[in-house]
This record gives structure tokens, C-alpha cells and sequence, in this order.
């Protein structure tokens, strides 16, 4: 390896190695004399600790600036990614562990407490003013704050809360804070830690209870739901309209999410689309995470890494779109593979539609808004523009090409003034007309 | 013919002006000339050299389209405002003469339900200008980078960007409410922005030399950005789709990317290999026992 910004991440010695590979490196020649060199390696460990998080997401907090305030920092609703990595992954918040020290054994966990990874924390003001420094300068749009567990599940959500105090009452920061919640935290400690952050989270891990209690022995998955449920609590008070109309407000604007592994036990995907139904109905929450099993330094051999499945990670995503805004069940995307699984060379709207086709060719001119979000091809934005277009003419095939961007994957779904698919649909070819164009496509070869 | 001299690039309020004065008169959208002070719009210049006694200034066409005022003007949605303030932000030289268009077709021609047809050629093209600048503005609130200015009583951040539509006004509103207490100018190949905590202006636009050289907290955000990245992950393609490389030389972050991108694969292989070799080291513990201090 030429050079290291990141920390090696070769197992044998790494707590006695770093100092040296690190103050060779050229992130550290280019570093001031302000910068302490420890910031530099802290900040390293804190976020290579905290990236198999998935999320990043900084929309739907309140809308507000600082024109009337002494700090900085606005939400306009829609959250901005400021940078990607070269995994396409958006960077829009500063995602770091406040430390990564822990007593859990998670074994699927890269700061699990047999791990020998090198360990870091950060004092409570130097991570504040690194938020506003990046946040000054246009780098971020807020903070996502998770921690390993010290001492108690009590103190670690006290010392994550009071970040984020400092950051609002001190400095009067204004952009955007996602907080992890540490299973089995006090609810006085949650309801405090909704009134600083825009989004509060925590991961569900696996679909499985069993997966879960055998590889993260100290976590229980009873504890995990009980603070979902009451977190949703405070969400439904918050929300709720008093006698006079007013509302007690001030919680987590954005509300809660939660991430689950894909890929570190036997779970299928139609168990796992399960159980985001359930929490999505359940605890009211806002975003279920899918994240692939990743290979992380010195993994457990408990649980042996292997190469992310992000073809699954990303039908999983496919699938959870349909059910939050297309109007889908479960089983029904999951009629569109075989044996519980997603079918892995097709988007599953596609998949379900193949297996459908009775229900085609559908008539842009004339179907309903849920008919028409059930074509492939077809977005909601899309379906929108149609239904918007067509009160003025009956649209064509080149009018349908203006208003979707591409009208290749639609085609053999619909009929429009001047089109019908003909044989088209009824090809037997189609799954394989379909599948090839995909390949060719597809991110992930 | 009309010639309608507007006083910039993304001048809105001066299309606004003369275009209500045309359409009540009815001129037809061939009859005039929306000029723009835009020293690299050739084709605009070479497309149309008016002579002397054709040329009739903005005012005195007002005062003759008033006289004869033959079209009301019916009220356009808050949607189609936006959608043509962003349309004209466009570098493209026929946005003025497309977005006279549509309105001459919507008010002369009585096209009613026009302006929420997306499929229409003229109300498409428009979508694609509006979505094209949309997107830069976008880009601009996300890949913009301060640098702390030294030297200054006050905290002073510069930044130096170059948008590819005439954006920068349509753009600042937004560093104006994220960064209200702060000072700072954003300077741009055509125009520059400067905020002292109170006002907004506008000068002229500079050079990218002229600001400071870097900042004491980039070292730093390269280190999050390569520590942030999983290469198990390695996906080239999504993250050029959302940050082509035409904006890297503005990102301190950019110059790491070769070579995240070039040892990801090793990288990963190290980690997968590491866990097939048997017991390598004993179980330190040692992450719990520091943490139960």
C-alpha cells in the first residue's frame, strides 16, 4: 500500500502500529500546526468504526435558517450529499462514534469487544467544534452521533446527549443531528435526547430474534423494540394537538429509523421485508435500512466475512420503495421470485409484473393512479406528469418519452393512443429481453 | 423588429417587464430580439446583427405595445414562475425567445392548459432548462467548499465555484440563511457574491487564484473521507453518476480518490484472507476491559 490516510487494516499489531504508519502518511505532512496530529488519527478510527451504518440521510427535519440566530445552519427539508465516496455512498452528515470502546461482543460488529481494533474517543467539545468547523465550510449538513458502549447503556446516552446539547444551547447550531439511541437507555434519556435531534435511531440488526440472541449476546431483542415503542410514544405526544389546539412539538422532526443486516445469517428476504412491515406500521418508522454483511477488519471467525451481496442489498431496496409507495405487499413482490428470495437479476416491480401479465397491457389514458404505479418503468413523479397531461390530450407513445425520460422498459405494459404491444407482452422472451438489458446496465457487473 | 436589451444573463425581472409589454400587444415571438450582456453567447451575437433603424430600446417599445394593448394577461401559476426564473439561469442563447413562446402561445394563442402540458415540445424544453439549472444549483449548495480567509478581524470564508448556467444569484439565497453569521464571498468566473451578516451584494468575478490557497481543516475532512469509505464496497460508477469529475478540482477530497479507488480491491482481499488464517492472535479483550474504566 502506498500510503495510508485511512488506518491500516491489517489485524496483526494494529494497536501498536498505527502511530508510526500514520505520521508518515500524506494526510498528516499536509496537517497544521493547529491540528493536533491525535485529532487526525481519532477522527480516523471514530469514522472507520462508524461507516457500516448505512444510513446518511439528513431530509425532513423542520424547515428553519439562522437569520435570527448567533450560529450557523439551515434545513430546507430536502437533505444535500456534499461528497461521495468511491463506494457511491453519500457523505451529508459527519458520521462518527463518540468512542469506540465497548462491552458488547456483537459478532458482526467491527468495534465488538474482542475485536483489536485500535480504540479512540473524543472529548465532548473537540467533536462539537469539528461538526462546526466542517459545517462552516460547506463539508456537512449536520452530525450522526453513535457510540460503543461504556460503562452503562445510561451513561454512553448521556454523554451522545450531551453533544448534541452543546451544539444546540451553546452554539445554537441549527443543522442537523441523528442520534443513535443505545438499546435499554432510560426513557427520560430519550425523551431528551428527541428534543436535540432531528432523527433518532436504532438498528434492529437481524430480522431474526434468533440470529440476533446468538450473535449479539448482550442484546435483546425485546430491549431494541422497547425503545422503538418509545420512541414512537414521545413521536405520537409530540405530534398530538392539545385542548387548545397546540402541539407539544420539538421531537425529532424527522422521527426514527433503523438499519438491518443483510447476509449475516440464514434470513430470507421475504422474512426480512416482514419484519420492515411490521416495524413500519408498528413503531411508525419512518426508514428501514438494509445494509450487506461486510468484511471488516479483524472479523470474528465466529462469523466469517465474505464479499457484500449489493445486488441483494439493493433489490431489498427495490422492494422496500414498493411497499412505502406503490402500493404493495410482501407477498406479492415476493410472488415475483422463488423460495422466499427476490429474484436477483430483475427489479422486482419488473418480476411481479412478468408474472402477471393478465393484468397488462394497462391504458395510460384511462387507468387509475394505483393501476398505473404498478407498470414497470413507471415512477411516481412519472404517474403524477401522466395523470396531470392526459386532462388536456390522449397521449402517444413519444408523449409518454417527454414525461418518463425513457419509454423502453414501459412499452410492453401499456397502451397509449397511437401504441399497443401487440406480441410484445405476450413474448416468452420477455423475462429474458429483460434480464439481458439489465446485465448490461447494471452497476455491479 | 423589437430588440429587448436585458441587463444580465439571468435578468428575470427585465424579461419579465418587457414580455408583459409584447404579449399585451401581441408581438409575435419571431419580431423580437432578447439580447443579453453575455460576452461568451456568439451565437446569440452572430445570429442577429440589428441595424440602426431597426433597433427600438426596451422603454420605447413599452410605450407603443401600452398604446396598443390588445391581450390581457392572465395570471400564471407560482409553478411556472419558478420553472421560468430557473429557465433562464440557462447558458443556452434561445432561452429568452423559448419562454416568450410559450407565454405568446398561452396568452395570443390561447392555448389555456399549456403551461401544465410537460408533454409539449416547448413546455418539455423548458422542463429540461429548468431541471438542467435545478441540478447546478444543486450542485453548487453541495460541492461548494469555504476556506477560512486569514488575517481578517472577523471569521471571513471564500469560496471560489464555477457554475455552468448563470446560477450564482439563484444559488446565494441559500448560504445566506445557513450561514446568516458568518462573513463570505463566493466569486465565480462571471459575477462574485459578498455577505457581511447583513447585506448580500454582487461584484464582479474573479479568478480562482485569488482566494486563499487552502484551509486548516481539509487535511482533516480528507481523513474523514477516506476513513468513511468501505472498500468492500467499491462502487466507481454510482459515485461519478452524482459527483462528475468536472467538479473535483474545486473538492480538497477529489485528490484521494485514485487511489481509494486503486488499492480497494487489496484491501478487501486483506480482510477477507485475515479471517481464514486460525489464531492468529489470542482475544485481547481489551476493547471491554478499557471500556468498563
Amino acid at each position: 500500500m502506498a500510503s495510508s490516510i485511512y488506518i491500516q487494516q491489517s489485524s496483526a499489531g494494529s494497536l501498536s502500529a498505527p502511530a508510526t504508519s500514520l505520521s508518515a502518511s500524506p494526510a498528516a505532512i499536509r496537517t497544521p500546526a493547529a491540528v493536533p496530529i491525535k485529532l487526525t488519527r481519532k477522527l480516523a478510527i471514530l469514522a472507520d468504526a462508524a461507516k457500516y451504518d448505512a444510513s446518511c440521510a439528513s431530509s425532513g427535519a423542520s424547515k428553519r435558517d439562522s437569520l435570527d440566530g448567533k450560529g450557523v445552519g439551515s434545513s430546507e427539508g430536502l437533505g444535500i450529499c456534499h461528497s461521495y465516496t468511491p463506494d457511491g455512498r453519500c457523505i451529508s452528515l459527519l458520521k462518527v462514534l463518540l468512542t469506540n470502546f465497548c462491552t458488547y461482543d456483537c459478532l458482526y460488529c467491527i468495534n465488538r469487544a474482542s475485536s483489536n481494533v485500535p480504540r479512540a474517543r473524543f472529548d465532548i467539545d473537540e467533536l462539537v467544534n469539528l461538526v462546526l468547523a466542517f459545517y462552516k465550510r460547506n463539508y456537512i449538513e449536520g452530525l450522526f452521533l453513535s457510540s460503543g458502549i461504556i460503562q452503562t447503556p445510561d451513561y454512553t446516552m448521556e454523554q451522545i446527549i450531551e453533544v448534541a446539547r452543546r451544539l444546540r444551547e451553546v452554539h445554537d447550531f441549527r443543522g442537523y443531528i441523528h442520534l443513535k439511541t443505545i438499546p435499554e437507555a432510560s426513557p427520560e434519556l430519550l425523551q431528551s435526547a428527541g428534543r436535540y435531534a432531528d432523527r433518532l435511531s436504532i438498528n434492529i440488526e437481524l430480522a431474526r430474534d434468533s440470529s440476533l440472541t446468538a450473535l449479539a449476546p448482550q442484546k435483546e431483542p425485546g430491549g431494541i423494540r422497547r425503545s422503538m415503542a418509545a420512541i414512537r410514544v414521545k413521536l405520537d405526544e409530540s405530534r398530538e394537538r392539545s385542548y387548545r389546539g397546540r402541539t407539544a412539538g420539538n421531537f425529532t422532526a424527522s422521527g426514527q429509523s433503523t438499519q438491518m443486516i443483510v447476509g449475516a445469517d440464514a434470513a430470507k428476504d421475504d422474512e426480512l421485508l416482514q419484519c420492515s412491515t411490521s416495524l413500519y406500521s408498528g413503531y411508525r418508522l419512518n426508514r428501514v435500512y438494509y445494509s450487506a454483511f461486510s468484511p471488516i477488519p479483524d472479523a470474528s471467525a465466529d462469523l466469517p466475512p465474505s464479499p457484500p451481496d449489493l445486488n441483494r442489498e439493493h433489490r431489498l431496496y427495490q422492494a422496500d420503495w414498493l411497499l412505502r409507495f406503490y402500493g404493495f405487499d410482501v407477498d406479492e413482490i415476493i410472488s415475483g421470485g422463488n423460495a422466499g428470495m427476490l429474484d436477483p437479476a430483475l427489479d422486482p416491480k419488473l418480476a411481479w409484473a412478468i408474472r402477471h401479465r393478465e393484468r397488462f397491457p394497462v391504458d395510460v389514458n384511462k387507468a387509475d393512479r394505483e393501476t398505473l404505479l404498478r407498470v414497470p418503468g413507471l415512477g411516481t413523479r412519472g404517474v403524477e406528469k401522466i395523470l396531470l397531461s392526459r386532462r388536456a390530450q390522449r397521449l402517444r407513445l413519444e408523449d409518454l418519452a417527454r414525461l418518463c425520460g425513457s419509454v423502453k422498459r414501459i412499452k410492453p405494459f401499456v397502451v397509449a393512443r397511437d401504441w399497443t404491444p401487440g406480441a410484445l407482452l405476450d413474448a416468452s422472451a420477455l423475462r429474458a429481453n429483460f434480464v439481458q438489458r439489465d446485465a448490461q446496465l447494471s452497476l455491479f457487473g | 423588429m423589437n430588440v429587448v436589451s436585458l441587463e444580465r444573463p439571468d435578468d428575470f425581472s427585465g424579461f419579465r417587464a418587457a414580455a408583459r409589454e409584447h404579449l399585451a400587444a401581441g408581438t409575435h415571438p419571431e419580431d423580437i430580439v432578447w439580447q443579453q450582456p453575455d460576452a461568451h453567447d456568439l451565437f446569440a451575437q452572430e445570429a442577429y446583427a440589428p441595424a440602426e433603424s431597426e433597433v427600438g430600446s426596451v422603454t420605447k417599445t413599452a410605450t407603443v405595445s401600452t398604446q396598443k394593448a390588445r391581450y390581457r394577461i392572465p395570471a400564471v401559476s407560482r409553478h411556472f414562475v419558478d420553472l421560468a426564473e430557473r429557465a433562464v439561469c440557462h447558458r443556452t442563447p434561445d432561452r429568452f425567445a423559448r419562454l416568450y413562446r410559450v407565454l405568446w402561445r398561452f396568452v395570443v394563442g390561447k392555448e389555456e392548459r399549456l403551461l401544465e402540458q410537460s408533454a409539449d415540445p416547448d413546455m418539455h424544453y423548458l422542463h429540461i432548462l429548468g431541471k438542467s439549472v435545478a441540478r447546478e444549483r444543486h450542485k453548487m449548495h453541495a460541492f461548494l467548499r469555504f476556506r477560512e480567509t486569514s488575517g481578517m478581524n472577523v471569521e471571513h470564508f471564500h469560496a471560489w465555484f464555477e457554475p455552468e448556467h448563470h446560477s450564482l444569484r439563484l444559488s446565494t439565497p441559500f448560504f445566506v440563511r445557513r450561514f446568516a453569521n458568518m462573513h463570505w464571498s463566493i466569486v465565480t468566473p462571471a459575477e462574485s457574491a459578498h455577505w457581511d451578516g447583513n447585506t448580500l451584494q454582487f461584484g464582479p468575478g474573479g479568478h480562482r487564484c485569488e482566494g486563499p490557497a487552502q484551509d486548516a481543516f481539509e487535511p482533516l475532512w480528507r481523513t474523514y473521507f477516506a476513513s468513511i469509505f468501505n472498500p468492500a464496497r467499491l462502487m466507481e460508477d454510482a459515485m461519478l453518476s452524482e459527483m462528475p469529475v468536472k467538479y473535483w478540482k474545486n473538492l480538497p477530497e477529489a485528490e484521494l480518490i485514485h487511489e481509494l479507488v486503486q488499492s480497494a480491491g487489496s484491501r478487501t482481499d486483506a480482510m477477507l484472507e485475515a479471517s481464514k488464517e486460525p489464531a492468529r492472535q489470542p482475544r485481547s479483550n481489551q476493547g471491554r476491559a478499557l471500556a468498563r474504566r
